[in-house]
């Protein structure tokens, strides 16, 4: 058993920081949990349920709610929004934090810090052929999530009226070498066709078309669903390389089709975002002498009291944000037994 | 002082890597360990220290979390041992896939797993010198298949100069650092031929593969000297037969997990029966080296709560009305009750769902603290609907796990939400046909009903919102014969972060409530 005098940071109240304060917790080891938002939750907490008939479609958006009520409820637990941290050091067997809040800045020490900073979604202004500005109806996976989250439905930016023939296009940011990005970033077919299913399901009259390299596996009952997925959509094995603004607000975009150039346009396009570096990982790096991953993530050194977990650490879907921060829980508890 | 807790003794199960991985960690963390392995092995990949039984199928398990007895079959001996966990890590079977060529493999058809023996043997033959290789082209491969795939041809390429042609549908790359070993595989000369048809011709000489190349639109012959094809994970054999014996839920596939949200990632139905590795999935490199430390984590946390928790009393059970009838014995998803000639509760194995409660023919059990002479009484403090009385009031009752909603909307006064009577339930399975009826009854008509539960593959007791779901329809079907409205009673699946969507719930509801008040008055 750890003694109850060791107190563990932990940076972020997204996925990971909220599992890693609920396991930690959940064996009476205390966390003081940092988030520079307002709420708890993070990223996740804007996504929407994508169950489809009353079934579980497995994204685990929900698991962050579940997580959020058994941190508030656990006695170990220390919670402080609006709070960065403007230092973090090492010293001896300590981690030196100096955490700022509002005006206030105060200093403390703790046995480990478990970063759990999470992700940047790929911004799509990087990718100046997308005109994602100057677009009305092209938006990205995420303010889709936070969309029918919001409002229960999809409806077009540009006049509020439903979008009945819609695109999602795959890999924004994701497998390029040349943006600098030369990882899958794992979740994105995951959530833009688990988005799809859910869509079409409430609304069978939408025409829904992907465009995509490659269909990446995920969940247990993918086998089944690959073929229902197949029949229910569209499937355009190319990443159309123009987009522009097509009359009546619709999306434009040219694709080579059996060695013609055709347009194709759609009522919304959705750009299904990948998974990046968060910009916060540098201050972290530079601090406490972090390496970077070949993927640009930080990798967790799971010694002398440093651990990252989640999404800081790379790509990695909801219910593997839990995996993960368990796994690194599991570290970071053998460092406290271990240590005097 | 107090003295230390007492050791927690583990069960592993299994027979390769994982379980020995396992039980490593297990010993590290200074948990003793109880090895069964189903066959025999070398004694070289038992970890030292731990207590080995070669040959031990498993015939039964009793008890519960904390306190399991385990017995098997030795040869033609029978032993006992008891244990406080019980973790599955049987590894998942890899079959070829030889389909796509409608025949017996041949000379120069080789599985990837007989591939890979051959090469780091270095018993590589150096003559050949082309490699065809063939993943599933149905779009069903899977990450844990295309990394070796890409490791081996990468290997190929750089350390014996083999040229390779890569065969898939979708190349899965879904996983660290894959997509860079996929550009290196590319960039050392492999060409990958994306296609969903092949039509091979396996000769004494050559093997030659015609194929539409989806990407190039073109259809193209190229030739080899060996076909190397892909494999297919599957749940061990044993494992339906453990399944039985554990008394686990399993997924579409067999594995010992169902395919639920909430038993991310090594829980199963069963408190203190875990799952690792390939007894849970088909999992690849990444997802192994997640999944053990997670599985060790989850024994932690089991450990600290045995020692902290009290045993209590959960379900009231009253003999003189019991039939003895077993449906409880049998409808219990965590396996927590033990059948003599009397249900024996299991205090510490039940998660406090009530599903027994609730099916039991002879009313004879209730869940503690939801007695059914309690039952209307566990209103929300805060609950104003006491005070409002301008229209037809509604009953809601509310899965545990969505309570926070609700009392949030309370508290905000929102009026849909105060001009319903909420009823927190542990779970929606736990609600009786009768319930609703009488809730209905009271009212004379003018009361509705909602049932807010979780989704389905979602409900932490498995079945409970399936149970929810059929109840409903019951008294649908009731109330239809009574020529009553159906829409007195309604369900509403809801997951927690549906918050928004539960006030435009309300909102619609609440509207009819006053329009079916507007009505009556």
């Amino acid at each position: 058993m750890v003694e109850s005098s060791k107190k563990v940071l932990i940076v972020g109240a997204g996925m990971a920081g909220l599992t890693a304060a609920r396991e930690l917790g959940r064996r009476g080891i205390r966390t003081l949990v940092v988030e520079k938002g307002r709420s708890l939750g993070g990223r996740a907490a804007s996504y929407a349920c994508k169950a489809v008939d009353g079934r579980c479609q497995k994204c685990g958006a929900c698991l962050v709610q579940d997580a959020i009520r058994e941190v508030q409820e656990s006695p170990a637990v220390e919670i402080s929004l609006q709070t960065t941290p403007v230092a973090l050091q090492r010293e001896g067997r300590q981690i030196i934090a100096r955490l700022k809040m509002g005006e206030q800045e105060t200093s403390a020490g703790f046995s480990a810090v478990a970063l759990c900073h999470g992700f940047e979604p790929f911004d799509p202004r990087k990718k100046p052929n997308l005109r994602y500005d100057q677009i009305p109806n092209l938006i990205t996976g995420v303010e889709l999530e936070r969309m029918v989250k919001e409002k229960g439905n999809v409806l077009r930016p540009s006049d509020g009226r439903p979008a009945k023939d819609m695109a999602f296009v795959q890999c924004v940011g994701s497998r390029s070498v040349s943006l600098g990005r030369p990882y899958c970033s794992q979740v994105c077919c995951g959530y833009a066709l688990r988005m799809a299913r859910r869509i079409k399901t409430r609304d069978p009259s939408a025409t829904i078309t992907f465009f995509y390299m490659d269909v990446q596996t995920f969940g247990r009952d993918f086998e089944r669903m690959f073929w229902e997925f197949r029949d229910a959509f569209y499937w355009i094995r190319e990443i159309p390389g123009d987009f522009f603004n097509a009359a009546g607000d619709r999306v434009g975009v040219v694709v080579e089709d059996e060695g013609e150039i055709t347009e194709l346009s759609f009522d919304l396009m959705v750009l299904s975002v990948g998974m990046g570096p968060s910009p916060d990982q540098k201050m972290f790096q530079e601090w406490l002498d972090l390496r970077q991953g070949p993927e640009g993530f930080l990798v967790s050194p799971n010694s002398d009291g440093v651990f990252v977990a989640g999404s800081g650490s790379g790509p990695m879907n909801i219910p593997d944000t839990i995996v993960n921060t368990r796994a690194i829980v599991n570290h970071l508890t053998d460092y406290l037994e271990e240590t005097p | 002082m107090n003295s230390l807790p007492a050791e927690k003794k583990v069960a592993v199960l299994g027979n390769g890597e994982t379980a020995g991985r396992v039980c490593e960690e297990l010993l590290r963390r200074r948990f003793p360990v109880l090895l069964l392995m189903p066959q025999e092995t070398d004694a070289d990949t038992v970890p030292a220290g731990a207590e080995c039984v070669r040959g031990a199928v498993l015939s039964s398990v009793k008890g519960q979390v904390g306190d399991f007895s385990l017995t098997f079959q030795v040869d033609d001996r029978r032993e006992e041992r008891c244990v406080d966990f019980i973790v599955v890590a049987y590894e998942c079977i890899r079959e070829p896939v030889y389909d796509v060529l409608g025949e017996p493999p041949h000379d120069r058809v080789w599985s990837l797993a007989r591939f890979e023996e051959q090469l780091v043997g270095t018993r590589f033959p150096g003559k050949y010198r082309k490699v065809l290789f063939l993943d599933r082209l149905d779009g069903l491969s899977t990450v844990a298949g295309s990394e070796r795939f890409l490791n081996l041809i990468v290997n190929l390429q750089e350390e014996h100069g083999t040229a390779c042609c890569f065969f898939t549908c979708q190349v899965k790359v879904a996983s660290p650092g894959l997509e860079k070993l996929y550009g290196r595989m590319r960039d050392g000369g492999c060409f990958v031929a994306k296609t969903d048809f092949v039509d091979l011709e396996v000769g004494a000489e050559a093997i030659r593969a015609r194929f539409d190349d989806i990407v190039l639109d073109d259809a193209l012959t190229v030739s080899g000297d060996l076909l190397v094809v892909g494999e297919r994970e599957r749940p061990a054999p044993e494992l339906g037969k453990l399944a039985e014996i554990l008394g686990l839920e399993t997924d579409q596939n067999g594995y010992l997990q169902g395919d639920n949200l909430l038993r991310v990632p090594c829980l199963t139905n069963r408190r203190g029966v875990l799952v690792a590795g390939g007894s849970a999935a088909g999992l690849s490199t990444w997802e192994i080296s997640q999944n053990i430390p997670s599985v060790i984590e989850e024994v932690r946390n089991l450990s600290t709560w045995l020692d902290e928790v009290t045993p209590v009393e959960q379900i009231f059970y009253d003999r003189d009305r019991c039939a003895t009838c077993l449906t409880c014995f049998r409808v219990c998803p965590h396996g927590a009750i033990h059948f003599t000639d009397k249900p024996h509760f299991l205090h510490l194995a039940c998660q406090r769902c009530g599903i027994c409660t609730s099916l039991c023919p002879n009313e004879a059990l209730e869940l503690s603290g939801f007695e059914k002479s309690l039952f209307f009484e566990r209103l929300f403090s805060g609950n104003p609907v006491e005070e409002t009385g301008e229209y037809p009031r509604a009953t809601g009752f509310v899965c545990q796990r969505s309570t926070d909603l609700v009392r949030q909307y309370l508290d905000e006064g929102n009026r849909a939400f105060a001009a319903v009577r909420w009823i927190e339930v542990p779970c929606a399975g736990t609600l009786r046909s009768q319930y609703i009826l009488e809730t209905l009854a009271r009212r004379e008509g003018a009361e509705r009903v909602l049932v807010v539960s979780c989704h389905r593959d979602n409900c932490r007791s498995g079945d409970g919102t399936i149970r929810a779901a059929n109840m409903v329809q019951q008294v649908k079907g009731l109330l239809k014969i009574l020529e009553m409205d159906e829409r007195l009673v309604e369900h509403i699946p809801l997951a927690p972060n549906e918050g928004e969507r539960l006030k435009r719930e309300m909102m619609r509801f609440h509207g009819e409530l006053k329009r079916a008040g507007e009505k009556n008055a």
